[in-house]
């Protein structure tokens, strides 16, 4: 299992560490039941702050993909693929809305706001 | 007891390489003064004394003894405590001139114990008035102090030389022959140990409430 | 969560600086950073949990025991790193570290044997021949050796190279795998703390400017530059601190979310590091004062 983190990417640590994590078990190289390193270990791995490891394996259990046993560690929760994908679909819901809320405060008709989403898709993908 | 015993280890550390001078300074005395061996039972004392606490303030060495897990009060009741290996060591070495006198020849007469012990009783008179000032003042102002007590302490050796001869009855009191000073002997020993007792209550307010 | 220091109201003067009001909780298990510039009272402050010095007002608690009662049995839960060298300067490493090691009920040779290789320490070499980052080395290994559970280290990093300064990050979060175990250290380094300190402890000028989970501070701080005109009185106000140039201004505001709504579309909004945090915290109360 490899987390990276840069300290200059502007993306606070503990969202890096909860973002690799959540990468790692959507693509199944952590199955369920596999141990995390303690909060404690991972800390001094990466020389960051006991708290900050905390936060991100706290965001991790909120969403259902680990599972902190008191003195035993934590662990990856037996949430099925399609439950992690539902949990994933809903936070994307929320951060379309947003869009459209600003999209709105910005005058512009849907029409406008697919075509721009058509275009940056598109952009991506090449 | 343990805490005050590692202390004084810790000081003959610290003295370790000064001790050493203990040999020439007797071997001198060996060869110009040794009929007058008692008279030079204090001043080792007082000079082991006197390095052990300038050593003890260098830098910050005071912090490192607060550092340690021990109560302040043992520090101060340590450095009373090592006045005896002090005299002990002082003892020693004047036997040991006195033996070497012996056999030399330029001593015939029996051990004067009674000045002998005398002249080491007031290596603890002085440290009682040295380690309130030791305490006080810490690492400004020691090395005044430091000479003075020299000083003082020479001084000491020829003053009583000196009065010895100017006042013969001072000899007698040092050489009593009746037992009607028995009295005479406790009242001094009590006031000996309560100005030893009164000089620790003294530098145990000092440093206790000191900032180091 | 439990309190391994407490200081609750610590007040002292010195004759040109003084501590005022100083109350605060160091948690248990985590490593807190002290910062604040020089001069700040850093230094005063650790003497005074040492028991060094005295306050002239106010009560120190270390492990939920009042620190005058409990002196000896305190301190041999205590690691500490001096800022400056308080070892017998004439003995030689061993010597010392023969001198040290009966003190501790918890002393442990093996593990000083093994900090003394790792870090290369000379065992016949006189304390005073030995290099600034030798001297904190040798402390730090005392301090390690016997099992302290609370470390207190004062500008520990100072006069260390880079690479033994990562080194010594590493053995800090090391110390803490234990939860039992905390660690106080001060320093002006901020770089330092950025990484792995859990909580911070910012004094300013005698004074206790905050204590804070690291992690909230950059919740709670935004940096700020943009170009000049938009700063007005009121505006002005907003900021702990402003630098101002020729060519635009950065300043720090404690209110993130309100800065970040204003200055969102005008100027640039960046995470402050500790050290601008520190910086514009001092700024601006030179300013002010």
């Amino acid at each position: 299992m490899n987390i990276l983190i840069s300290s200059t990417s502007g993306e606070p640590i503990y969202a890096q560490i909860a973002g690799q994590v959540r990468q790692l078990i959507l693509q199944g190289e952590l199955v369920t039941g596999m141990p995390l390193p303690s909060i404690r270990q991972l800390a001094k791995e990466l020389q960051i702050s006991v708290i900050t490891t905390k936060r991100a394996y706290e965001e991790l259990e909120r969403e259902g993909l680990i599972n902190s046993i008191v003195g035993k560690g934590s662990f990856v929760s037996g949430a099925d693929q399609e439950f992690i994908r539902e949990q994933r679909l809903r936070i994307m819901e929320g951060k379309l809305k947003e869009l459209i809320d600003e999209s709105r405060l910005l005058g512009m008709e849907y029409k406008e706001l697919a075509e721009m989403l058509k275009l940056l898709y598109e952009e991506e993908k090449e | 007891m343990r805490n005050s015993i590692y202390l004084i280890r810790k000081d003959f550390f610290l003295v370790r390489k000064f001790l050493l001078l203990l040999i020439p300074y007797y071997i001198i005395i060996g060869f110009t003064n040794v009929d007058a061996y008692s008279v030079f039972a204090l001043l080792p004392a007082m000079l082991i004394l006197l390095n052990a606490c300038a050593m003890d303030v260098l830098d910050n060495n005071q912090r490192f003894q607060i550092s340690l897990p021990v109560p302040r009060h043992q520090l101060v009741l340590a450095k009373y405590l090592s006045l005896i290996p002090y005299a002990i060591i002082s003892l020693i070495c004047t036997l040991l001139l006195y033996l070497s006198g012996v056999l030399s020849g330029q001593i015939s007469e029996p051990v004067a114990w009674r000045e002998l012990l005398l002249t080491i009783a007031t290596f603890p008179v002085l440290a009682a008035f040295y380690l309130p000032l030791y305490f006080w003042l810490g690492q400004k102002g020691m090395q005044i102090v430091n000479f003075a007590f020299i000083m003082l302490i020479m001084l000491n050796i020829t003053a009583t030389s000196h009065l010895a001869k100017r006042f013969p009855a001072l000899l007698d009191w040092i050489h009593p022959q009746t037992s009607s000073h028995i009295l005479l002997w406790a009242i001094g020993g009590v006031a000996y140990i309560f100005l030893l007792y009164c000089s620790y209550l003294i530098s145990l307010r000092i440093f206790v409430k000191k900032d180091i | 969560m439990s309190e391994v220091i407490q200081l609750e109201g610590l007040s002292k003067s010195y004759d040109r600086f003084e501590l005022r009001d100083i109350t605060v909780g160091i948690k248990e298990g985590y490593i807190t950073g002290l910062i604040g510039p020089n001069g700040a009272g850093k230094t005063s402050l650790i003497q005074m949990i040492m028991g060094m010095v005295y306050p002239d007002q106010g009560e120190i608690q270390l492990f939920g025991q009042n620190h005058l009662l409990h002196q000896a049995a305190i301190k041999d839960r205590i690691g500490y790193v001096s800022d400056e060298n308080i070892y017998y300067e004439r003995l030689t490493v061993n010597q010392m570290k023969r001198i040290i090691a009966p003190f501790y009920s918890r002393w442990n040779e093996d593990i000083y044997q093994k900090y003394q290789e790792r870090f290369k320490l000379p065992q016949d070499k006189k304390i005073k021949d030995l290099s600034k980052g030798m001297k904190i080395k040798f402390s730090l290994a005392i301090a390690l050796s016997h099992d302290a559970d609370l470390l207190i280290m004062d500008e520990p990093t100072s006069g260390l190279d880079p690479i033994f300064r990562r080194e010594l990050l590493e053995l800090l979060s090391e110390h803490i795998q234990d939860e039992k175990k905390s660690i106080l250290f001060s320093t002006h380094n901020t770089m330092d703390l950025d990484r792995i300190a859990d909580y911070i402890v910012f004094i300013n000028d005698g004074r206790l400017v905050f204590n804070e989970m690291k992690e909230s501070l950059t919740e709670k701080y935004l940096l700020v530059k943009g170009g000049r005109e938009l700063l007005d009185r009121d505006v002005r106000r907003w900021f702990i601190g402003i630098r101002e140039t020729a060519v635009g201004f950065e300043g720090l505001i404690g209110n993130r979310a309100e800065g970040e709504r204003y200055f969102k579309d005008t100027a640039i909004c960046e995470i402050p590091t500790l050290e601008e945090i520190m910086y514009f915290t001092v700024k601006g109360s030179e300013a002010h004062a």
